[in-house]
């Protein structure tokens, strides 16, 4: 004899009974079935469709900010100070007049020399795109306005304070060398007959041209770049106040692959290789020209890319 | 397309609202629900609109299926909670004696007794919805007397008592039915 309740069970717990085949229709017209059939699909059209117009987008707002960024880089140049200006603003950082980004002046953020010293701390690091880069310069104006009110009545609009010091001492370019004993820094200006360019160095990554050697082009090759988009040193390239004659620039990794290559001396490298940003570190470069006399010369050397 | 798609795939393929994969687990899943429908209803019919309210309900609470346990079991539960929810609609149009009884007595038969399911079944469909109810969730699925008060919205001892009369019930007509069988 058996409990009912589990003779019951036995025989009915497993019951597969066959529903008819209408039911499937039924169960798949449910208002309830078609709402969430549509909600899902929506859910995955949504998906395949947004996720490739998010990356779409990205890439065309990344690669408009480069292009409007690099056509911001345009060189301007036009400035009077006298050696005083530097001297005292050097200590109490006034501006004088409003002075453009000059894209040619080279600094080596990473190794402030003496003469930034006073100034508040506005690296490439921190500076991240041009518009930040003014909102950060109006401060710095603001906080100098405090320091000098008796050079209050000459303008100074937000501008790059750096390139305002290179400036400065591209003025100074008669004696270079005594105003980098004045600021007590590293500096070496190159100085040359054309004063729109100028390059402030720290004296631990010199130049690699001689000045004194007048039969060649004046060129000059940084250690290093930063290709951050901030308008400064974002390429890297050979700097020079005249035309190089068959000018070659390759650039290698330190695994030997050529990353760049260019004919043009203007032209610079940008950290990029097929698309993509080159990591941090050493890079390697191989120039070649000629002197103005036609002689062939060959530079090779290593340069750092900073981000 | 492949023809032999694992169980989490399909469910997948549900969760992402494909009605491909909703076909093949109704095909898998669609007897095994009837069955549970045929028990809990007193006809096919019925049996049928709780089918169809089990599976609307599996296909579309599967989003919040996170592969715990089986999904058999899963789907099994939702087939149980549909149709006791339908019980529970039909349930307002009628009254139920509400007697209290705190134990059940065991009602034997023998097992050797010469019943198909399909016998069995229709015995069960024939019980008074209340009885059928409590039979089949504390027999057959093994729910407890406070569960099935609770699901039910009755007493406890409502639910002893209903299963002990479902069961002196189904003892009669076995009886009944054993006599025509050997007549």
């Amino acid at each position: 004899m058996k409990e009912i309740g589990e003779y019951f069970k036995d025989k009915l717990e497993g019951l597969d009974s066959q529903p008819t085949d209408l039911l499937w229709d039924k169960v798949r017209k449910d208002p309830a079935m078609r709402r969430f059939n549509r909600i899902q699909r929506f859910k995955r059209w949504s998906f395949y469709v947004g996720v490739p117009a998010v990356v779409v987008l990205v890439t065309a707002i990344t690669w408009y900010y480069r292009s409007s960024v690099q056509v911001e880089q345009i060189p301007v140049t036009e400035k009077q100070e006298t050696h005083q200006d530097l001297i005292s603003e050097s200590s109490n950082t006034t501006p004088s007049e409003p002075v453009a980004p000059v894209s040619s002046t080279i600094l080596q953020s990473q190794e402030q020399p003496a003469v930034q010293k006073t100034e508040p701390q506005v690296t490439s690091q921190t500076v991240k795109t041009h518009q930040n880069q003014e909102v950060v310069y109006s401060e710095v104006d603001k906080k100098r306005g405090e320091t000098t009110s008796e050079k209050s009545d000459i303008l100074s609009p937000p501008n790059n304070n750096k390139s305002k010091i290179e400036k400065r001492e591209k003025q100074q370019n008669i004696e270079p060398q005594k105003e980098a004993a004045q600021v007590k820094g590293p500096i070496v200006t190159q100085s040359t007959a054309d004063p729109e360019v100028t390059f402030v160095e720290d004296a631990t990554s010199l130049t690699h041209t001689d000045p004194e050697v007048a039969d060649e082009p004046r060129i000059f090759i940084p250690r290093g770049f930063t290709p951050n988009y901030d308008g400064e040193n974002d390429f890297f390239k050979v700097y020079s106040e005249q035309e190089i004659p068959q000018f070659e620039l390759y650039i290698y990794d330190r695994n030997g692959n050529m990353l760049y290559y260019s004919k043009n001396w203007s032209d610079g490298w940008d950290g990029t290789y097929q698309g993509r940003e080159m990591v941090m570190g050493v890079y390697v470069y191989l120039l070649k020209y000629s002197t103005l006399k036609g002689d062939p010369k060959i530079e090779k050397g290593t340069f750092n890319l900073i981000r | 397309m492949k023809s032999q798609m694992t169980e989490e795939e399909i469910v997948k393929g549900c969760q992402a609202g494909k009605e491909r994969c909703q076909k093949m687990l109704y095909d898998r899943f669609s007897s095994m629900v009837m069955g549970i429908s045929m028990r809990y209803a007193k006809n096919r019919d019925d049996a049928q609109d709780i089918f169809q309210d089990a599976f609307v309900s599996v296909f579309v609470s599967i989003r919040h299926f996170k592969f715990l346990g089986s999904f058999e079991g899963w789907v099994r539960k939702i087939a149980v909670n549909s149709a006791v929810s339908w019980y529970r609609k039909e349930l307002k149009e009628r009254t139920v004696d509400i007697d209290m009884e705190t134990d059940v007595p065991d009602v034997t038969v023998d097992e050797e007794l010469p019943f198909s399911e399909s016998d069995l079944l229709e015995m069960v469909q024939d019980l008074p919805s209340g009885y059928r109810m409590v039979f089949n969730l504390f027999a057959i699925e093994g729910y407890k007397h406070e569960e099935i008060a609770e699901l039910l919205g009755c007493s406890v001892g409502t639910s002893r008592s209903q299963y002990f009369k479902a069961k002196k019930s189904l003892k009669k007509r076995i009886i009944e039915k054993y006599k025509q069988v050997e007549i």
